[in-house]
């Protein structure tokens, strides 16, 4: 095997040396220890001497050369076995280990292994430096042996007048595309490019609907039992369903499936994505039956806990994001095989034109998109219409045949 | 302040200790008449006579045992055993006798015991006269060890050692024998645990004791005209062991290199070294180096024997090597 003798690094601000003279010739016979040659740098002199017994094969510069910190001087070996002409790999870089130049002749090497994985090489010092003030050190490049990562290194990119500016950008993160991910994409996908989807948008006014949940939770403490907005809103929509049934229709090839059974989802944003647990018989069950179920589904969905038969087989679904206070309105995608999709959006108080007079009313922003090839316009303008109705007057929502 | 050779003040601490305290005795092979093969007690055996400077018989065993009798009825007695090597003849007095007995007999007697042993080589005396064994008397719980590199020190040490109530294993270089330096004057004591700052440096601590610390000093020497600014700590003792200020330096240059003439597989330098890696660890800015003896018996030829010792290019190489 060749061994290579390489400049060492003999000092704190040493960059390069100079080959002084050779001691050895190419075709000397070297036993370990011998001098071999002798190398100057700006502060001093050294002779370097064989690692290993071998023949002195190639000498790779001649007195005056200036070569960096490991760059090969020589190549030791049996006579006749050949030289790599580039740099091999670093683990059959010797580094030379006689007495007098030592641990210091080594290879730089990236603190990072070269094919970018396994670990940083960085000292418990420059570890403990960069964790108090908050730096990544897996980003800097290391100036200790071997390409370690020293305190020196942490100071001055914690020094540089603006610290984050010399460092490399963060690497590309990248996370699989597959499972919830994947599965929510695909049916997104799916329905976009499926259904000709139109959006229609309205407002209503919630003074009527917040005092009945008020009303309907007077005197309930157990926050559990009591009536939330989106529990009201799944008993409104599976009402009004009853009324469009079309709004609840499922298309199957070439039939359109009216609804038995209204069954109302709710989006759900869990970690990671979503996922849409179903309300079943929504028009036919009470709203605090509804309210049960929902809050229900709702806690299993977020516990990851839902069971197959809590998802699929919707009429049509609400996706409430006005708790985040935000959006006023949106376009939500349905939902397939359904054919229509509620977005609740925030809701603001808001000047208002009544009887002549301008009152300050709390509107919400409501967002149908339905299915085009199912749904027109019209029905589907109806249909909100209902919804604004049952939203402000939501009593007709109980008595209304 | 005078100066003294090592000899000189290792011979002054005694006398010092002798006058102040009529408890103090010296017994050793040869220490009377003859003054010690070195020279350390020279003098002594005309001032005090021949009730406080014994010869003895050529038995180290008799030497320890005489002295932890004397030490366990109240005496203050100083041991000279020429060569730390003979102490393998009385180890058993050493480690099951002197160190324990306080603690066998529940403080009931003290143990002011003093064993002065010459340590190291580069004299040319060979693989029976030339070790270090400092590694054995520090895994002895019940000793104190401590080691001498300067006639200051030496006689601050000694002087302590005899005013200690516990065993102390005063460990003094035979090659520093003819060292000269300031010593202050009277008696004067250095307490132990105490490590001497020799140089102040900010890139590098170089740890060491007795001789190897002077080696040290040279290579900071050199080192500076490199660019590396050494820190260069005199341990002087090994227990109790300043570890404040190892950790202090360390903090400060993030960087170690522990040198000791001793071997280095099972050295006092590897205890260090642990003890670094765990209450120092998010200090240390490169790996703790040590440079110590080969494991191998220390060679009589002078061109082994310099081959053998750690010298300045060692730890010059060792303390590149971090950089």
């Amino acid at each position: 095997m060749v061994t290579k003798l390489v400049m060492p690094k003999l000092g704190l601000t040493m960059k390069e040396g100079m080959i002084a003279r050779w001691i050895k010739e190419e075709g000397d016979t070297l036993k370990k220890g011998d001098d071999v040659l002798e190398i100057e740098t700006e502060k001093l002199t050294d002779i370097l001497e064989s690692p290993v017994d071998g023949t002195l094969l190639r000498m790779m510069g001649r007195p005056g050369d200036s070569l960096p910190i490991a760059a090969v001087l020589a190549y030791i070996g049996e006579p006749g076995e050949p030289i790599p002409e580039e740099a091999a790999a670093p683990d059959s870089a010797q580094a030379s280990d006689s007495a007098q130049a030592p641990e210091n002749a080594q290879a730089p090497e990236s603190a990072q292994a070269p094919d970018g994985r396994g670990k940083v090489r960085a000292s418990p010092a420059a570890r403990a430096l960069a964790g108090r003030i908050g730096l990544d050190y897996a980003l800097l490049s290391g100036t200790g042996p071997g390409g370690r990562i020293v305190k020196r290194d942490v100071e001055a990119a914690a020094a540089s007048p603006q610290p984050r500016a010399g460092l490399p950008a963060p690497p590309p993160r990248s996370v699989p595309y597959a499972g919830m991910r994947k599965a929510i994409g695909s049916a997104m996908s799916a329905s976009w490019s499926a259904a000709p989807m139109v959006t229609h948008h309205a407002r209503a006014d919630m003074t009527e609907l917040f005092a009945l949940r008020s009303r309907l939770n007077e005197g309930i403490e157990d926050g559990g039992g009591r009536i939330g907005l989106l529990d009201i809103f799944v008993k409104i929509v599976a009402k009004a369903i009853g009324s469009f049934p079309i709004m609840g229709a499922t298309l199957s090839g070439d039939e359109i499936i009216l609804p038995g059974n209204v069954n109302i989802g709710i989006a759900v944003a869990v970690e990671g994505g979503l996922v849409v647990p179903v309300v079943r018989d929504a028009g036919r069950k009470d709203l605090f039956a509804v309210s049960r179920e929902a809050k229900g589904l709702v806690a299993k969905a977020r516990g990851k806990a839902l069971a197959p038969g809590d998802v699929g087989g919707g009429s049509f679904t609400i996706s409430s994001i006005g708790g985040y206070g935000s959006v006023d309105f949106f376009t939500p995608i349905i939902n397939q095989p359904e054919s229509a999709i509620l977005g609740i959006c925030r809701t603001q108080d808001t000047p208002v034109a009544r009887d002549g007079g301008i009152v300050v009313r709390p509107l919400i922003g409501l967002s149908l998109t339905f299915d085009h090839r199912v749904i027109d316009g019209a029905p589907a303008a109806e249909f909100l219409a209902l919804l604004i109705r049952y939203v402000e007057n939501p009593l007709r929502a109980v008595f209304e045949g | 302040m005078p100066i003294m050779t090592y000899v000189d003040a290792i011979r002054d601490a005694q006398r010092q200790e002798m006058l102040r305290d009529p408890d103090v005795f010296v017994a050793g092979e040869d220490v009377a008449l003859m003054g010690s093969s070195f020279g350390q007690t020279a003098g002594l055996y005309k001032e005090f006579g021949a009730g406080r400077v014994l010869d003895t018989p050529i038995s180290e065993g008799q030497i320890v045992s005489l002295g932890v009798g004397a030490a366990a009825m109240g005496l203050r007695p100083v041991l000279s055993l020429d060569f730390c090597d003979f102490m393998g003849c009385c180890m058993d007095e050493i480690l099951n006798q002197a160190a324990k007995m306080t603690y066998m007999l529940n403080g009931q007697v003290g143990m002011p015991l003093v064993i002065r042993a010459n340590i190291g080589g580069e004299i040319g005396a060979a693989a029976q006269h030339s070790q270090c064994l400092e590694a054995l008397f520090t895994h002895i719980p019940g000793l104190k060890v401590v080691a001498s590199s300067s006639p200051r020190n030496a006689k601050g040490l000694l002087s302590q050692a005899i005013r200690d109530d516990s065993p102390v294993i005063v460990l003094e270089h035979k090659a520093l024998n003819g060292m000269s330096g300031e010593v202050p004057e009277g008696a004067f004591t250095i307490p132990f645990g105490k490590a001497e700052t020799r140089r102040a440096g900010r890139d590098l601590t170089l740890l060491s004791w007795s001789k190897t610390l002077l080696k040290c000093l040279g290579a900071a020497e050199s080192l500076e005209k490199e660019g590396i600014d050494a820190e260069v700590i005199d341990l002087v003792s090994l227990y109790p062991l300043d570890m404040d200020a190892i950790l202090a330096s360390v903090e400060k240059t993030g960087r170690v290199v522990i040198a000791h003439e001793a071997v280095e597989t099972g050295g006092f330098g590897g205890e260090i070294a642990a003890r670094l890696a765990d209450e120092g660890f998010d200090l240390l800015d490169a790996p703790i180096k040590r440079v110590a003896a080969p494991f191998a018996p220390v060679p009589f030829s002078a061109a082994l024997e310099r081959l053998y010792q750690p010298d300045e290019n060692r730890i010059m190489a060792a303390a590149r090597s971090l950089f």
